[in-house]
């Protein structure tokens, strides 16, 4: 089973479109599951939907509920189902990891590939979900192409290569909006990865659009 | 055992006699053995209950026993709880209740197994 780890060093650039599209597209091939790790503020299962079946124990471990997506089950793990809405957490950090440990070492999954849609930043949960998934990861980053995203992204960049996890591809969101774009496509043709532009469109805002994902799952699958 | 507490036995005896929550207790948890220490506070005073489901049967008594889990809150949120005042998983998620594992595993998935539970048990009650 692998690991693909959607990430971005900034908040709100796409992370949970790039991933969950790209999941859904997946599914046409491999058994596939999915994890929404932004424990503090999960919303893949906005687009995803929740699972009607409820997280239930299976020998010693969760079983991993399921969603219908493009009409095929995926498995879905998200805080989401255990966080009712408009409620906040408000636990100590160590225990966010505790949450982390469970989703990915004490569910059962029972798929080819997991994708995960990671929190933004290089924060604790990043460099924990990394060490205990490394050897088995490679890691999609999710960015807008434009100068103030620069510096997080060679950050991430940076704690990729410490923890030896491939940077599979890099996706340049909203390509077509920003003026800058291709001198910031310049600056990380240095991260040595494949780079995937993707327009901004109208569609992508009203749902799940996979079709539009083909290129990026061509570089990382 | 804390006086506050009478106050839910008509509940708990709804609980009780519930078959169908019973046989979907029963049903999840066939072929396993699973225990857990609740421990209730009130300004020093502590009530402690044991519940466990050890060969398809669900049983209960008081005072501290070994346990698979501790779950500790106040007894006044457990009342809440019961009564359907107070969502169990805003009380946990908030820090008001405090879930340990005693069989290695993470707290966190006792405490997701947890809010499964009581959200049945909410249903039953509602």
């Amino acid at each position: 089973m692998r690991f693909l780890l959607v990430m971005s060093g900034k908040g709100g650039v796409g992370k949970t479109t790039v991933s969950t599209n790209l999941a859904a597209l997946l599914t046409r091939k491999f058994r596939v599951g999915f994890i929404d790790l932004d424990i503090y503020g999960p919303n893949a299962h906005l687009i995803l939907g929740l699972p009607e079946v409820p997280a239930i124990e299976q020998g010693e471990m969760l079983a991993p509920p399921k969603v219908n997506v493009d009409g095929r089950e995926m498995q879905f793990m998200s805080m989401a189902m255990f966080l009712p809405e408009g409620v906040g957490l408000a636990i100590k950090a160590e225990f966010v990891l505790d949450i982390v440990k469970t989703i990915i070492q004490f569910t059962r999954w029972d798929c080819d590939l997991i994708v995960v849609d990671m929190p933004p930043g290089s924060q604790d949960v990043v460099n924990y979900t990394l060490e205990l998934v490394a050897p088995r990861a490679k890691a999609i980053l999710v960015t807008e192409p434009h100068k103030m995203s620069l510096s997080d992204c060679r950050r991430l960049y940076d704690i990729l290569k410490l923890k030896e996890v491939e940077l599979s591809a890099i996706v340049l969101n909203k390509y077509n909006l920003f003026r800058d774009a291709p001198t910031f496509e310049v600056e990380v043709s240095h991260f040595r990865a494949p780079i995937v532009k993707l327009n901004w469109s109208e569609e992508l805002q009203s749902g799940l659009q996979p079709d539009l994902f083909g290129e990026l799952m061509e570089v990382v699958v | 055992m804390n006086p506050k507490l009478l106050t839910i036995i008509p509940k708990l005896v709804k609980l009780g006699l519930n078959q169908w929550w019973a046989r979907r207790l029963l049903e999840q948890y066939k072929g396993i053995n699973r225990s857990c220490q609740l421990i209730l506070l009130d300004d020093g005073d502590e009530t402690a209950i044991w519940v466990g489901i050890q060969d398809g049967e669900v049983k209960a008594k008081i005072g501290r026993y070994p346990a698979t889990t501790t779950v500790t809150m106040d007894v006044d949120l457990f009342i809440d709880i019961v009564k359907g005042r107070v969502d169990f998983r805003e009380a946990l998620w908030h820090g008001a209740i405090q879930v340990e594992s005693h069989d290695g595993r993470p707290w966190t998935l006792h405490a997701f197994l947890w809010s499964g539970f009581w959200d049945l048990v909410a249903e039953i009650l509602r």
